[in-house]
């Protein structure tokens, strides 16, 4: 009785959250008519690719693909070693006022965006990086730092010391140590904390909305924005590209997910 | 010339002094135990002698060398930890293989020290497993050989079994005696649990607030404790302690009297273990049994004289009953001043 309850409250959640993508890869394979069918129908007769097809020649879905594989790439390859270093500090390093550092890190990732546009703007116009992809990763390390410093820390600090004076005892010296035992160690931690980052700048709007307005630089999220036409709402070109968007996602994490849960950990300290 | 030579180590970790100007000496071949409470300051010195820390004063030397401001593998020595500090991410060949392939060994000499390391440890079937493959007590045995392939001048262990439950842990003590015996190996052991102490060491150094209270053989240790502390640490059931006074040639405290050979007067306590309690048709001392512990071997009579409870320990399975009075006396007594040290 309490199983079935389990199970019926786990069928709600994913049905509440899988449904609506559901929906829109069955849109994105109907053909154009059966997407204005009133009622719409649950299931296309004919499945068809064509309006990945207009999605790609219409609004050059691929280069938002790749745009945004540079963009989100970029803030990940950057992020992720500037936030390790950070946290190995804060994890390691006997610092007065650890706490109130953290903190402050935290309180920089709160400020909302809006509040952040106009001086941000006016930076990245002095640096001549409107409109460039970089002029977008910059403010995504800024944005992605304080997490992935913040899950970094505490993965570090879980991470036994002795590990690291066993290595020193070994005979390693300080980058022996960082390269052949931490890093191999805290792999799960680092994992973890550059999908986060990589699907923040993969999703994020606001800021490619106001940095790149030139088309050919668009990334996926700001490039499906701007589908609607005056007059129309190509709903099938639209499901497309956000297929084309979520897909790479999907991928990354059913690729990763072992290396994220497996407790790579277990044999360090007593399992 | 000793494996090990420690002159007044001091470390201070701001205002605390974690290891308070500390002097020994240990001899090739002895395993010594570093045995006192937590919090003591006994990591910290085996962090001193292995140069994971610098010291804030003193000297220390290994093997006759001094090696007081080397770094940890400039010193010969090998250690292992309370976790296992294992690398997961390799296999338990690699593991043990990963301290001598960082010193650059060749690889035909590391196959056959592994391989004769696991051969003595019983891991032979078990080195292409990863550490998180393994028992608790294998785990422990791959730590060892961890150290043991190094060959090291020195091996330094801290609490190495306190993960383990008590019987594995009961288990690799008899290995780790064995292994000693095997490898004679100079070894400074780290614990706070004075049953490994004694059944593993030829020599206990106790510490007591970062210094050392007694240094000594395990025998020594309980047959003549130098202080207070020394006597109510070590032995199990703890010695049974009577504070009182000393006044010409005489103990009275608790209601209990006894003669004794010192010459001081003064406040004093007087210090009897267990089984130097012997009960007695008519003694010199009495009491009413308060609780019986039937141990199977022994028996421990808990007595209540005044406000003081003292155990008595007796071999044989007694027929002494809860609430009855009975008489003891004691056999042999050690007696402290009221600084702690010994008089007699
Ligand atoms: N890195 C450090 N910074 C500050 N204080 C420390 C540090 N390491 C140890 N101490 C302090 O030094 C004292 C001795 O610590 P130590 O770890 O040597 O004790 P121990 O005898 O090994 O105890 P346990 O049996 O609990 O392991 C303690 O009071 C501890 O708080
Ligand atoms: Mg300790």
């Amino acid at each position: 009785m309490k199983r079935s309850g389990l199970w019926l409250a786990a069928a709600a959640v994913v049905i509440y959250s899988v449904a609506p993508f559901l929906w829109i890869v069955v849109t994105s394979l109907k053909p154009s008519l059966e997407i204005e069918a009133r009622p719409p129908m649950l299931w296309p007769r004919d499945l068809s690719l064509e309006s990945y097809a207009r999605a790609q020649k219409g609004h050059g879905v691929t280069s938002l693909l790749i745009n945004s594989l540079i963009v989100a790439g970029g803030t990940t390859l950057i992020t992720i070693p500037i936030a390790a270093l950070a946290a190995y500090a804060l994890a390691r390093l006997k610092l007065r006022g650890r706490r109130v550092i953290l903190s402050l890190i935290l309180v920089a990732s709160m400020f909302p965006q809006v509040a952040l546009v106009h001086t941000l703007y006016g930076m990245i116009q002095v640096m001549g990086l409107v409109n460039t992809r970089p002029g977008l990763s910059i403010p995504y390390v800024m944005l992605t730092l304080p997490l992935a410093i913040w899950i970094l820390a505490s993965f570090f600090k879980e991470i036994p010391e002795d590990l690291e004076d066993a290595a020193r005892i070994d005979g390693c010296g300080p980058v022996r140590t960082l390269v052949s035992v931490f890093m191999p160690v805290a792999a799960p931690g680092v994992f973890t904390a550059a999908i986060l980052t990589f699907i923040y700048a993969w999703n994020e709007f606001f800021f490619a909305l106001v940095l790149l307005t030139d088309p050919a630089r668009q990334t996926l999220p700001r490039g499906i924005a701007l589908m609607p036409g005056r007059f129309t709402i190509p709903w099938g070109e639209i499901a497309a590209a956000s297929v084309i968007a979520t897909l790479p996602l999907v991928i990354l994490v059913l690729v990763l997910q072992r290396r994220i849960i497996s407790g790579l950990t277990a044999g360090a300290v007593k399992g | 010339m000793s494996a090990l030579e420690i002159r007044e180590a001091t470390k201070r970790f701001g205002d605390v002094a974690a290891v308070d100007g500390v002097s020994l000496e240990v001899e090739p071949g002895a395993f010594c135990v570093l045995l006192g409470p937590s919090g003591c300051g006994k990591s910290t010195l085996l962090r001193l002698i292995a140069g994971l820390e610098t010291p804030t004063g003193g000297r220390i030397a290994i093997g006759g060398r001094d090696v007081t401001g080397l770094e940890p593998k400039e010193r010969d020595i090998a250690m292992v930890f309370q976790i296992y500090a294992h690398y997961p991410h390799l296999s338990v060949f690699d593991n043990m293989a990963f301290p001598l392939r960082v010193r650059r060994i060749g690889e035909p000499e590391v196959r056959q020290r592994v391989e004769e390391a696991a051969e003595l440890l019983q891991l032979s079937e078990l080195l292409k497993r990863r550490p998180r493959e393994l028992s608790g007590g294998q785990r422990q045995r791959v730590a060892i050989g961890r150290a043991i392939v190094r060959r090291p001048k020195l091996f330094l262990f801290d609490e190495p079994l306190s993960n383990l439950d008590a019987k594995l842990r009961h288990q690799m003590r008899a290995e780790l005696a064995r292994l000693h015996r095997h490898l004679n190996a100079t070894s400074i052991y780290v614990t706070h649990d004075q049953v490994e102490a004694m059944t593993l060491s030829t020599r206990i150094a106790l510490m007591n607030a970062g210094r050392f209270e007694q240094v000594g053989s395990p025998q020594e240790m309980y047959d003549r404790p130098a202080t207070r502390f020394a006597a109510a640490f070590v032995g199990s059931p703890a010695m049974n302690l009577i504070e009182g006074r000393v006044e010409g040639r005489t103990f009275e405290g608790a209601g209990l009297r006894l003669d004794v050979e010192v010459q001081t007067s003064g406040a004093a306590t007087l210090g009897v273990r267990p089984e130097d309690l012997e009960l007695v048709e008519q003694g010199p001392w009495s009491g009413k049994v308060d609780l019986v512990e039937y141990l199977g071997a022994e028996t421990l009579i808990h007595v209540r004289c005044g406000d003081l409870v003292l155990v008595v320990r007796t071999p044989q399975a007694s027929d002494v009953e809860q609430g009855r009075n009975i008489s003891f006396r004691p056999r042999r007594v050690h007696l402290f001043d009221p600084s702690g040290r010994r008089i007699g």
